[in-house]
């Protein structure tokens, strides 16, 4: 259940910031606070899952490094710790093709390691299911 | 699995049309034939009749070769495909690696009109597809082991369509691995592209250029009809009577016409042979290269083949190992 949450907002997340690459101004203030607030829900349900009884072990380490302490801002900076004075610092950068692929990652993490079948916001489910209507099974039309 | 299960599991090739020998597509081969034979070849009807349902032909050894291969076929691929590399898994992995790319990002052009990228990409798979079967099928005339493998196909006198599925099963994988890399490579550089627009047109299931393919006689291929098109024409598309003339005995005729669909691929890499007029060709290879009729040799002489041949590259290779003071200065 929680895994399927996160699954799914781990999708959101790649797909608001597919969205944003073509807005500007409004629009765009608009599908960032989108992309945090699915951010936000995403964390939540993955530090959910690290919470319940089982010990998740490495894929827990995997979640959170792929996820990370915040989400990639407007200028591509991120979150990687806590000063002194308690101020958040923000010093590395991060394509949005790098956090794309995170996200892609997260969801792989998550279908290996809990077998997920009900997958919303499948982020490669267009890549699948095109894949599907493919003919190439082993066929002998080689000639 | 019970009489009828096995029957049509093993013949379902024929109600599928996916698949070249659909009933539907043989009947209208069968139609294409008889329209060519009739008001081309201004052939009487009795003539035309008897020369497309030739028995010397359909009942010959090599065809009844190619019908057991045929049925043989069909469990080698039950057994192996569920092994090979799926497209899906090397799209997927190349997916992935278009996001490491930093200079490009996903869903650039997501907002592109539709049919466009629908067009552009059923016609680039099928040009892909084209052209990895052109240049796999070059290489399997080329390289000694492969050719060991493909000579079972190039083994049968006389050609029906059903000599399509003579091939060794080594050749079936090569072509399966070769479908996946193609496919496995232009689907996910489309949808990292164009996002979720991406789609196939599709005919019946099968992508739109490969039903006209099929329902313009792809079946004629293998054929003792020898159909040609206009010459312009054979520039672009390979004729029935272009296919046949690769599988002819005649040294002017090795080594030409490798191409699928498409015969751009001859004319661009010099291997073309336009159709010639009024040739009734041979088919077949040398008892001593293959057998047309022993289905044991057929199976496992690439073995045999291809260990004399990795001997021979061996012992070259251990004589210009172990003899370099020999050579005269």
């Amino acid at each position: 259940m929680l895994a399927e949450a996160t699954f799914k907002y781990a999708g959101s997340v790649y797909n608001d910031i597919s969205k944003m690459g073509s807005l500007e101004g409004e629009e765009l203030a608009k599908a960032y606070r989108n992309y945090v607030k699915h951010w936000g829900e995403l964390k939540g349900f993955a530090m959910a899952l690290q919470t319940g009884k089982n010990n998740l072990g490495k894929t827990a380490v995997e979640l959170n490094r792929l996820i990370g302490y915040g989400p990639v801002t407007l200028d591509n900076t991120y979150v990687t710790g806590v000063d002194a004075e308690g101020n958040f610092l923000r010093d590395r950068r991060m394509s949005w093709s790098d956090y794309q692929l995170n996200m892609l990652n997260v969801q792989k993490v998550l279908v290996d390691t809990f077998g997920i079948e009900s997958r919303a916001n499948d982020a490669l489910a267009d890549l699948e299911g095109l894949a599907g209507k493919l003919n190439s099974e082993a066929s002998a039309e080689t000639d | 699995m019970d009489l009828t299960q096995t029957f049509s599991t093993v013949f379902s090739d024929f109600a599928d049309p996916k698949k070249r020998i659909f009933v539907g597509y043989l009947a209208l081969s069968v139609m294409i034939a008889f329209l060519w034979l009739l008001f081309v070849k201004r052939q009487s009807l009795r003539e035309t009749f008897a020369r497309v349902f030739d028995r010397k032909v359909f009942f010959s050894k090599s065809a009844l070769a190619d019908y057991q291969i045929f049925v043989i076929n069909r469990a080698f691929t039950l057994f192996i495909s569920p092994l090979l590399i799926t497209q899906v898994a090397i799209a997927t992995a190349i997916y992935f690696a278009l996001h490491k790319q930093s200079f490009i990002s996903s869903g650039v052009f997501a907002d592109a009109n539709k049919a466009l990228v629908v067009a552009l990409f059923s016609v680039t798979l099928f040009v892909m597809d084209d052209l990895t079967k052109y240049l796999l099928h070059r290489w399997m005339h080329k390289w000694p082991p492969l050719w060991s493998i493909h000579k079972v196909h190039h083994s049968a006198e006389t050609l029906t369509p059903i000599t399509v599925y003579r091939v060794h099963p080594f050749e079936g994988v090569l072509y399966g691995l070769r479908s996946a890399f193609a496919q496995g490579l232009v689907l996910p550089v489309f949808i990292f592209a164009f996002g979720n627009t991406v789609d196939l047109y599709t005919v019946v299931g099968v992508n739109v250029l490969v039903f006209v393919f099929h329902v313009t006689g792809s079946n004629l291929r293998h054929s003792h009809i020898n159909i040609s098109y206009w010459l312009w024409l054979e520039r672009v598309l390979i004729s029935p009577a272009q296919h046949q003339l690769h599988h002819s005995t005649a040294e002017r005729h090795f080594d030409k016409n490798f191409g699928a669909a498409l015969a751009i691929w001859d004319w661009l890499f010099g291997s073309l042979h336009l159709s010639e007029q009024e040739e009734e060709l041979t088919f077949g290879l040398p008892p001593e290269e293959a057998s047309a009729t022993n289905l044991l040799d057929i199976y496992l002489r690439p073995f045999s083949d291809t260990w004399r041949y990795i001997k021979r590259r061996a012992k070259k290779l251990f004589r210009l190992v172990r003899a370099p003071q020999k050579t005269p200065r």
